[in-house]
């Protein structure tokens, strides 16, 4: 047997096989993607900004009832010193 | 170009023929395994080869210097080297380049891909595939290449019918130690052989009668053309893998985006 122009030719089986590769590798990776859509910009603004409202809500509820503490006590002082505790 | 004088008789003993029809029986008779020593098998084909050029040489009546210029005229026409390799292996060099960088750059930035629509992210995960598949694509083909380039040629191992002892050192040189840092010893032994190699070589080329440069320079005229066939070949397998491979995944991301501006992905 010699060499022929064949031999160096393409081949269709050799395309189909690529082609056939190809696309399970792909649709097999494609298969493991999730696609979900994260937050915008916006809503994370949105979102920090009433988390900071809400601290500083918290913050200023904190210092109220430590001004209700502070009034009980002092009540609660006056009280113990008429009944000569003291 | 010389012609080559037609001249040549035909010598007394084995005709073409009968060596062809020897080399095919003891062809068929050799039992080849996977791991078989296959140079030990090879040498009463070799043996029968060399007998049959030594004596149809031998039996040349015409000029041997004009044969030997019309050979080495055609030799030195011989094309050796293949045009499509180098810019395969050139492209997929790039190609791995640019997918290095794009990898860093997706990590870097792989959480702002949410941000972005459905369709978007889809379709960035197509391209993706389709450039990993080129990735993939071009690390096959240069692991091909190195095994080509690696490629230990038959005539290598041959002891008479290989590359004839003028053109090729494995006939003159005597094999010594190649490490890049040697003892003083190595060195001496390396420098010894060398004398006693060009001693030889000498005597050699001093004595060399015209049959004999006659057989020299048609061995390695079929050598070079046998390289040709494997260099040849070669390339043109290479460029086969690259380009089924490189259409595989353009068609593969052809398909899906096809399918997923059809609402099927």
């Amino acid at each position: 047997m010699k060499y022929k122009g064949k031999i160096g030719e393409f081949k269709w089986w050799g395309f189909v096989l690529s082609l056939l590769l190809c696309v399970s590798v792909g649709f097999l990776a494609y298969s493991r993607f999730v696609f979900v859509n994260g937050p915008t910009q916006d809503q994370i603004k949105a979102t920090a900004d009433d988390a900071l409202t809400r601290v500083n809500d918290l913050q200023a509820q904190v210092a109220n009832l430590k001004e209700q503490v502070s009034a009980l006590q002092k009540q609660v002082l006056s009280i113990d010193k008429g009944h000569g505790l003291h | 170009m010389t012609e080559v004088p037609q001249s040549a008789t035909q010598a007394a003993g084995d005709t073409l023929e009968s060596v062809l029809a020897s080399i095919q029986r003891l062809e068929q008779a050799t039992d080849i395994g996977w791991c078989s020593d296959w140079v030990k098998s090879f040498k009463p084909i070799e043996t029968i080869t060399d007998e049959f050029v030594n004596k149809r040489i031998a039996a040349f009546a015409g000029k041997e210097e004009d044969l030997i210029n019309g050979i080495k005229a055609r030799r030195e026409r011989l094309s050796l080297s293949s045009g499509i390799t180098n810019q395969i292996i050139s492209i997929c060099q790039q190609i791995l380049g640019f997918g290095a960088a794009g990898i860093a750059l997706t990590v870097g930035f792989i959480d702002k891909i949410k941000q972005f629509s459905i369709p978007v992210q889809k379709s960035l995960a197509i391209v993706g595939i389709f450039y990993s598949e080129l990735i993939v694509l071009s690390l096959l083909v240069l692991i091909w290449y190195m095994l080509q380039a690696r490629f230990r040629y038959p005539s290598l191992y041959f002891d008479k019918i290989g590359n004839a002892w003028p053109f090729f050192y494995y006939a003159s040189i005597t094999p010594v130690t190649r490490s890049p840092i040697q003892t003083s010893k190595q060195r001496f032994v390396a420098s010894a052989s060398y004398a006693i190699d060009f001693a030889n070589f000498t005597e050699r080329v001093l004595n060399e009668k015209p049959k004999e440069r006659l057989r020299a320079e048609l061995q390695q005229y079929f050598l070079l053309m046998s390289y040709q066939a494997y260099v040849h070949q070669f390339s043109l397998r290479l460029a086969s893998v690259f380009t089924y491979g490189f259409l595989g995944a353009v068609g593969t991301a052809l398909l899906m985006f096809g399918l997923l501006f059809g609402g099927r992905l």
